[in-house]
């Protein structure tokens, strides 16, 4: 029927073999102007058809223009990979070299980055790191996230720091640092991390180096205190697989639509986007805002008891591992200094200046009761060493590169002011492992 | 294009059912799963659990956690004077038709009885499904808060029986593969370009890559296939793999130490627990097999002897690490009860076994459990 109607339509012959009239050789296209006369409602076909395409055209060009002119889409970042109770962890006997330079070393060095099988940073591929800690070794476990597990090389990371001040300090003595570091993780993370792999490793201390993620996370990602940052989105994958529910491939084509998004962003008249877009501040849904935080005291004092609670697991734990238990608030910029933050939160969220503000002001009410509780539980927990650090970088652009890290060489400044500050706990450690 | 289609309709029509994996909790961080908080759940039917006598109640507090009644109050803070005991467990902790005829009840009633006008509680901190490591992290992160004077770790079950079901890797839940699986399909269906999608989604496609990389896995578990984990292994390969079995073993028990260490920090009394098993009664646990996974007998006999050899190199295991921990307590259950008289299905047994399994107990932990009815006086 359609191979008839087009025939007679416009003219244009397809080869067919089946047809009543037998087989025909094709003449293609054989297009004629429509004889608007004759068959007025011929021209109304064709004129529709091309005032069809052009709308196509016209959407295809206004997708083009917008998707040229929008906000960048933040996909939630994820740099590991799922692992059993830490929720996630760096990848296992990896080896990872970049070919270009980062701002960590102010792209003076390439990045060197190996594992070994439990996902510890190394310095080297294939370095050994036995689980039985050698007879005589100073051994020290550095638990946190990204402060902990990044920098240009494994020697410019705090651990690696940390060793290099250490063993300046005591030649001659066996001195390793663990890098267990997980680039993302909260610190009940590293407490889980710690109690299912690190105290395998035997060590006498462990150094918790933390609170960046703990205390920014309402703000980000995930204000339900101890969950990690992807745990919503995580439950979302998990519920949409069991539901079997997977988007029709037209709806995932006009989710991806700027032209939709535009539409429905002035039909909703500002509703939060639900898919995190650079232009939102917000990655999580679970997030709360800055005035809430500054408003809200019961739920910062929650929120600070709820992180803090993983240095008393940390403390709690030494006596069944026997190890030291050093617990460390680390350096920040946002929130303590507006100068620097300001601008530097409206790069990296992509804030407007007055919300930046209001979320420096959030971090800073943050930080200060985070340092108001630790000053509390100093007396509860003497054999450990608490150490806050938030103030001590100043002024912020010597070493930050961005909001939450440091240059590579300020990792070294960081390791000394906490030798200095735990070299008793280092040194009677020391000396239980002295060889006889 | 036309044909595409076409192949497209039919392969989709005449693909195998697809397989949905047994859930019963929810998402949580670091246990990976456990019960839902403050549930109040009773159903209209009976159950198998109770010979269809009774119908089931289940109550949890805010920590999910099965309770007594609705909105029972278990504090945090233990009150003076009170002997606290905490279950851990799978679905043989939590489960039975109500909280007094499950196991945690049941020695609750049985110590209450036996010490009358003393304050005792037992806490069911049972998540079915679940392997004994997250009951460490269940421990670490909630149990403690509860401060027991006493920590039961009943399991062995699944932890056990996984590399055969679900999950070979040691200590790893049963439904990890699966959640790597959603995980990297939702991240897939974000960053992907929609022309990848719509490849990956194609049955042609799946087909042709299939013919074209013969030893590909299946990721998704269909119907055609018996086991619903592609990490699962075949019972002879278990069967032929004594170090396999050994380190499995000793992986589990792992969990058995760190209930030990544990308890230096937290200052409560370490039980473990092998649980009963009727793999061993083979005449009757064949058939059971057969019915339950439709498996011929000869698969039925080979996979119950691969669960023979596990269980037995846990016996052996255990028997060897009491000297290592003198003041730790071990209690090896596994050819504890006869069936088929006292289970209902797999390692499940009726309410009122439960009875008999708190009183064996009980007759093991006592001199435990009278040290910390003294403390806490």
């Amino acid at each position: 029927m359609y191979y008839l109607w087009i025939k007679r339509q416009m003219g244009v012959v397809f080869l067919c073999r089946g047809c009543p009239a037998g087989p025909r050789q094709a003449v293609l296209y054989n297009w004629s102007l429509p004889k608007t006369q004759s068959r007025p409602w011929r021209a109304v076909g064709l004129y529709g058809g091309i005032v069809l395409v052009s709308l196509l055209a016209g959407l295809i060009a206004a997708e083009a223009y917008l998707a040229y002119h929008s906000a960048a889409r933040m996909a939630l970042p994820f740099y590991n990979r799922l692992y059993p109770y830490v929720m996630f962890r760096p990848y296992e006997s990896y080896i990872y070299e970049t070919r270009e330079t980062s701002p960590m070393s102010h792209d003076k060095s390439r990045v060197f980055v190996y594992t070994n099988e439990d996902g510890f940073r190394v310095r080297s591929p294939g370095y050994k790191l036995p689980k039985e800690k050698p007879a005589g070794q100073l051994r020290i476990a550095v638990l946190g996230a990204s402060q902990v597990e990044l920098a240009s090389t494994f020697a410019t990371t705090l651990p690696g720091s940390l060793e290099t001040v250490l063993r300046r300090q005591y030649p001659g003595r066996d001195i390793e640092v663990i890098d267990a570091g997980i680039q993302s993780c909260i610190s009940r993370q590293s407490i889980v991390e710690l109690e299912i792999t690190v105290v395998d490793y035997h060590p006498d201390m462990v150094i918790l180096y933390d609170g960046g993620n703990d205390l920014g996370l309402p703000l980000t990602y995930e204000s339900r205190p101890n969950f990690p940052y992807n745990f919503q989105t995580m439950e979302e994958a998990w519920d949409l697989y069991r539901e079997e529910h997977r988007e029709p491939l037209w709806r995932m084509a006009l989710r991806r639509s700027y032209l939709y998004r535009a539409i429905r962003a002035r039909r909703d008249g500002g509703g939060r986007n639900v898919v995190p877009a650079a232009d939102d501040p917000f990655a999580g849904t679970n997030a709360v805002s800055p005035e809430r935080i500054v408003k809200d005291h019961d739920y910062v004092a929650g929120h600070v008891a709820a992180y803090l609670s993983n240095w008393r697991k940390l403390v709690e734990l030494s006596r069944a591992y026997g190890y030291r238990p050093v617990c460390v608030l680390i350096p920040s910029s946002a929130g303590l200094d507006a100068n620097y933050a300001v601008p530097a939160m409206m790069k990296w969220f992509h804030l407007d200046r007055e919300t930046a503000f209001k979320w420096v002001r959030a971090f800073g009410v943050m930080y200060d009761e985070a340092g108001l509780q630790i000053e509390r539980m100093r007396r509860a927990y003497p054999e450990a060493a608490f150490l806050n650090l938030a103030h001590d970088l100043t002024p912020p652009e010597q070493y930050f590169w961005d909001l939450a890290h440091i240059y590579d060489e300020a990792n070294m400044i960081v390791a000394e002011r906490i030798y200095r500050q735990i070299r008793p706990a280092i040194e009677s450690a020391m000396d239980a492992e002295a060889p006889r | 294009m036309g044909g595409a289609i076409a192949a497209e309709i039919y392969l989709s029509y005449h693909a195998p059912q697809r397989l949905n994996l047994p859930f019963y909790n929810v998402l949580y961080p670091y246990v990976m799963f456990r019960p839902l908080e403050s549930v109040v759940y009773e159903t209209k039917e009976t159950f198998a659990m109770s010979h269809f006598q009774s119908r089931a109640y289940v109550y949890t507090n805010e920590d999910g956690f099965r309770v007594p009644s609705p909105h029972y109050k278990l504090p945090r803070e233990k009150p003076p004077g009170q002997l606290r005991i905490a279950f851990l467990g799978g679905s043989l902790v939590e489960l039975a038709s109500t909280f007094d005829t499950a196991l945690p009840g049941s020695l609750r009633r049985l110590l209450r009885e036996r010490y009358g006008g003393r304050d005792i509680e037992v806490i069911n901190a049972g998540i079915q499904s679940c392997v004994s490591r997250q009951s460490i992290a269940q421990l670490l992160f909630t149990v403690v808060d509860y401060h027991p004077d006493i920590v039961i770790l009943y399991d062995g079950g699944n932890d056990l029986g996984l590399p055969l079901t679900y999950e070979s890797r040691a200590n790893f839940p049963y439904n990890f593969q699966t959640m790597q699986e959603a995980w990297d399909l939702y991240r897939q269906e974000r960053q992907q370009p929609l022309w990848r999608l719509a490849l990956e989604r194609s049955n042609l496609y799946r087909l042709l890559r299939a013919r074209l990389h013969p030893g590909e896995r299946k990721t998704i578990p269909t119907a055609d296939a018996p086991l619903a984990g592609t990490n699962a292994l075949p019972a002879s390969r278990i069967i032929a793999d004594p170090d396999y079995v050994r380190s499995h073993v000793a992986a589990y028990l792992g969990n058995w130490r760190k209930l030990i260490e544990l308890s230096a920090a937290y200052n409560y009394q370490p039980v473990c627990i092998l649980t009963p098993t009727a793999a061993f009664a083979t005449e009757y646990a064949v058939v059971e097999q057969m019915k339950s996974t439709h498996m011929d007998r000869a698969a039925a006999l080979e996979w119950l002897r691969a669960v023979q050899m596990l269980h037995s190199e846990a016996s052996r295991q255990i028997a060897e690490m009491r000297g290592a921990y003198p003041d730790a307590v071990f209690i090896d259950l596994a050819h504890f009860l006869e069936p088929p008289e006292k289970y209902f299905w797999g390692g499940h047994v009726y309410d009122e076994a439960n009875k008999v399994l708190a009183q064996r107990i009980y007759a093991d932990i006592r001199p435990q459990v009278e040290r910390s009815l003294r403390e806490v006086q």
